[in-house]
């Protein structure tokens, strides 16, 4: 098909569409395959409408929020139109008595949180590359952070949505109310679904009052195995905390600016000053039971710098001044698997002579990983990096999962992303061939290159 | 494959004692909560593991026979009602806890266990799982992550699909499978998200890991006394409004008041519209200042009395008086109809409004006990089954309280879930678009459509869209008759 036909339906379909320059068309490229077109539609109608002509006439549709993750998944087998979201950035209403709201998913997760700030309430989701990052984006990936501890992950807030399905058809799952069991739930397969079974336009979230206060305590422990003890002696007390990081000494340095070779454990509370103050005490007791008399307390404006580096780590690819980009993974195991995976990574590391960054939300078992050298990977790194993957992915998979989610196309090509789907490969790829048969939305980028 | 031949193959499975075939034996499981729709099942197994309960589903699904899987039978919706021709396979026996790991604040059980059993095990540990449904004494996990089951505390902590880490399933072609498991994230679609709230339509679910919470350090239980449902009902949405997030947060009015103090006799008052029970949890400190802000909305809203659970004992006696309400309505009259519909909690005013007259206009004595904090009635109508007029009454009123429901924003079920009952109901929230989406997913687990048939989807296509919705009551007519 000749581009001028794509450029003339995108322009009947999408108010202000023009053709992209090469060099823009190449910024949008997706792990090295160009589109032919970029397109920002203004409305759902219109977002369903594009889909519709791409399905019609073949075209493969890669959905784009904020760009931050489209190296996110393996590379698309094919990648004709990329359809920006950034236009569907309204919050469309917010009840707050209701503590509910509907956004478009385009809306940046800044922006979200900044609306919903206005009348004192907040989304408790608080992934990585928070500021340009769209909620879409986030949904699409389940990317999550230190709040899933208290507060769960996406699929725990997310209670209805409009998808534009692949042949451009749209589809309402859930509701507006927080209790809903009409009908299967579907809201959880759309979401960390990475766009192909649909694309997610609206959402309806469930919402939490801002707290008045929030404080948390980082103590300094001397190896892995007494950070893990601690971690649990706090999860089994009843100070209940809202987050409960375990963090690599790289991760250390980054959140209090010491660099050596300790440890440390991060408690956050959230609430009344009153709850505040009494599980600071508690969880200082804790900390020294565990061996530990340094711990340090941080609240007011320091509180928001910590968090906004543990968000911004390693997951968020920050790093030493001088180091990366990155190569970052993650890990989903039990809480009881998150020392040996910190000290398998951190052997690895020291043997290839790498920088190792790593960060536990340790009661959700979920565990970051960042690798990096000065600048960055050379092909001679790759032998070392792939085979610490190797060894990372199958002991985590002795429970659970291990992503790769930044690398370079190279290394990508030799570990793979995914990992397992656990013998459910053909209900998967059964959901896809149902839910788009034509494979058009960001066809090959997911698992078992679905 | 007729009938003594397929009794024999499942009994060669399973052994004969774990095979139910006789009609006066089979007569106790032609329904379950809801009690309208009746059908006797072919016959009833019970299968002891996960694979036996493989292979029992491989012999349906070769000769093509519909099953339907059940746990208790407390099924509000008639979600266990056996498909015509079919074998009720009863998870029951399937009723160990296979691990508590505190470490990791996780258990691992099967899918017949009663729900409050996993509590009472973990308890002394300081453990619970969190999902209370009010008839958690009896339930099994099974059937709430079938039904993705609430109760009055999922206000705070969440439902059960927000606590169920992973399942173990045997699909219905007799493959069995894991979704999630015992550890967070796994690869790829969720399935595990999919399968709860399935209600039985996607596969049997044999095994689960299910999240442990630790046990509040402290509570104040407070039962809170109105002379109108009105203010009752604004000081639900007062107290949410102010940012306090109670662990529990239930409504009861004087019809429900009534019944319960004959049956339990806690001291409820009589003369009351309506009662509050709020329930706040956390950390002793800042308990009270929070307890003070729940008081102040409350009298704002013209409390008449604000009572406070003295001791454990006197706390426990208030939830299982509010938890076995349902029974006590049963005193009431010889039939009960239990309602389940969703509003925004801001419009629990509106909707209340809406039950007192319905009830005016059909004439029919209805109690309300319900999860008032997330928005989520059950209207309990009190008719007698022997009178057709009565039963027709009580159905269109149904209606028309789950049609405001809907206008305010709500949904038609919040917990009890499609099943039987509101398969019809469906098109007054999803059009033709979503419902084939839905009925996409069925089709991937299920082609041949033999797990739990006839359940969730509108039986009358053309009506989707046409607004006529309404509950199976021609159904519910000949099942009377
Ligand atoms: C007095 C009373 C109070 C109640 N209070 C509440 C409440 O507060 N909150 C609430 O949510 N519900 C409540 N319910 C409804 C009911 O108890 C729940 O839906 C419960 O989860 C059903 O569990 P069960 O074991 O009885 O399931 P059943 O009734 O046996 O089955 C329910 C559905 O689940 C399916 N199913 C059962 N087991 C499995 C399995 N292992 N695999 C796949 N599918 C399965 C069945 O096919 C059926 O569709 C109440 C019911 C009563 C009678």
């Amino acid at each position: 098909m000749p581009d001028e036909v794509l450029h003339s339906r995108l322009g009947s379909l999408v108010d202000g569409y023009g053709p992209a320059t090469p060099e823009a068309l190449a910024s949008h490229a997706v792990e090295g395959v160009v589109p032919s077109a970029v397109v920002a539609p203004g409305s759902v109608e219109s977002l369903a409408a594009t889909v519709q002509m791409a399905s019609e006439l073949g075209y493969a549709v890669i959905p784009r929020g904020g760009g931050t993750r489209m190296d996110f998944g393996l590379p698309p087998s094919r990648a004709d139109i990329v359809v920006s979201l950034e236009r569907l950035n309204r919050i469309v209403a917010h009840e707050p008595a209701d503590q509910t709201a509907t956004v478009e998913a385009g809306i940046t997760m800044a922006g979200l949180q900044a609306g919903l700030g206005k009348r004192g309430q907040y989304l408790p989701l608080d992934p990585p590359h928070g500021d340009a990052g769209t909620l879409g984006g986030v949904l699409a990936t389940n990317a999550s952070g230190v709040l899933r501890t208290s507060f769960g992950t996406a699929r725990d807030l997310v209670i209805g949505a409009r998808v534009v399905q692949a042949d451009g058809t749209v589809v309402r799952s859930g509701g507006q109310v927080v209790k809903n069991v009409a009908g299967y739930d579907l809201n959880k397969m759309y979401i960390g679904s990475l766009g192909t079974l649909g694309i997610l336009a609206e959402v309806n979230l469930k919402l939490q009052p801002l707290p008045a206060a929030g404080r948390l305590l980082i103590g300094t422990m001397a190896g892995i195995g007494e950070a893990a003890e601690c971690a649990f002696r706090i999860m089994d007390s009843e100070v209940m905390p809202s987050f409960l990081e375990v963090a690599s000494p790289a991760t250390r340095a980054l959140l209090t600016g010491e660099a050596d070779h300790d440890f440390a454990v991060v408690a956050g509370m959230i609430g009344t000053d009153e709850t505040v103050d009494w599980q600071a005490g508690e969880c200082e007791r804790l900390f020294r039971d565990s061996g530990t008399d340094a711990v340090i307390h941080v609240d007011g404006d320091g509180y928001d710098r910590v968090l906004e580096a543990l968000r911004a780590y390693p997951g968020g690819g920050l790093l030493p001044p001088g180091m990366g980009p990155g190569v970052t993974c993650r890990a989903g195991v039990t809480p009881d698997g998150v020392e040996a995976l910190f000290r398998l990574a951190n052997e690895g590391c020291r043997r290839l002579s790498i920088g190792c960054g790593l960060l536990s939300h340790f009661a959700s078992g979920h565990v970051a990983f960042v690798f990096y050298r000065d600048g960055t990977f050379r092909d001679s790194d790759y032998d070392g990096l792939a085979s610490l993957i190797e060894d990372l992915r199958s002991a985590s998979e002795e429970q659970g999962a291990f992503v790769v989610e930044h690398a370079p196309a190279a290394l990508k090509e030799r570990v793979g992303v995914w990992g397992s789907t656990r013998g459910n490969r053909h209900i998967m790829e059964m959901l896809k061939n149902r839910f788009d048969p034509k494979g058009t939305l960001n066809p090959g980028r997911f698992v078992d290159g679905i | 494959m007729n009938k003594d031949q397929l009794v024999e193959r499942l009994a060669a499975v399973l052994g004969r004692e774990n095979v139910i075939d006789a009609p006066d034996q089979l007569i106790v499981y032609e329904c379950d909560g809801l009690t309208i729709d009746r059908n006797v099942p072919h016959a009833v197994v019970y299968p002891t593991t996960t694979e036996d309960v493989a292979a029992v589903v491989r012999i349906l699904h070769e000769a093509r026979i519909p099953f339907v899987a059940r746990g208790a039978g407390t099924g509000l919706s008639g979600g266990s009602l056996p498909p015509d021709g079919g074998v009720m396979i009863a998870l029951t026996k399937m009723n160990r806890i296979v691990e508590v790991d505190f470490r990791n604040q996780r258990a691992l059980v099967e899918a017949g266990v009663v729900n409050l059993h996993l509590s009472k095990e973990t308890g002394k540990q300081g453990y619970h799982f969190v999902p209370d449904p009010s008839s958690q004494y009896a339930c099994t996990i099974g059937g709430n992550i079938a039904e993705n089951s609430g109760g009055p505390h999922t206000l705070k902590y969440g439902v059960t699909t927000n606590h169920t880490l992973g399942v173990e399933v045997v699909l219905p072609d007799g493959r069995i499978t894991w979704f999630g498991g015992k550890a967070e994230d796994a690869v790829g679609y969720d399935l595990r998200g999919l399968l709860i709230g399935s209600e039985g339509m996607l596969g049997i679910v044999t095994r689960a890991w299910v999240k442990l919470t630790r046990l509040p350090q402290a509570w104040r239980t407070f039962l809170v006394v109105f002379d109108q449902v009105e203010d009752a009902s604004r000081a639900v949405a007062g107290v949410v409004a102010r940012g306090i997030v109670p662990s529990a947060l239930e409504m009861i009015d004087r019809v429900a008041i009534g019944a319960i103090e004959a049956a339990y006799h806690f001291g409820f008052p009589l003369d009351a519209e309506a009662v509050l029970i709020i329930e706040l949890e956390g950390h002793e400190a800042g308990l009270d200042t929070q307890a003070g802000a729940v008081a102040e909305v409350c009298r704002e809203n013209r409390a008449r009395d604000i009572r406070t659970a003295e001791d454990d004992k006197e706390r426990a006696l208030l939830w299982m008086s509010r938890k076995r309400a349902f029974g006590a309505m049963g005193r009431l009259s010889p039939s009960y109809y239990v309602q389940d519909g969703v509003v925004p909690r801001t419009k629990i005013p509106d909707i209340m409004r809406v039950i007192q007259e319905t009830a005016g206009k059909y004439e029919l004595l209805i109690g309300n006990v319900f999860h008032a904090g997330d928005g989520n009635i059950h209207p309990c109508i009190a008719y007698d089954d022997r009178d057709e007029e009565q039963a027709r009454k009580t159905v269109e009123a149904s209606n028309e309280i789950l049609r405001a429901c809907v206008d305010l924003g709500g949904s038609i079920t919040g917990e009890h879930g499609i099943g039987y009952e509101k398969v019809d109901l469906m098109p007054l929230i999803f059009n033709e678009t979503d419902i084939e989406a839905m009925e996409t997913v069925k089709t991937v687990f299920d082609e041949e459509n033999l797990s739990n048939p006839g359940k969730m989807f509108p039986t009358n296509r053309s009506c989707i869209g046409c607004g006529t919705a309404e509950l199976k009551y021609t159904n519910r007519q000949a099942a009377l008759l």
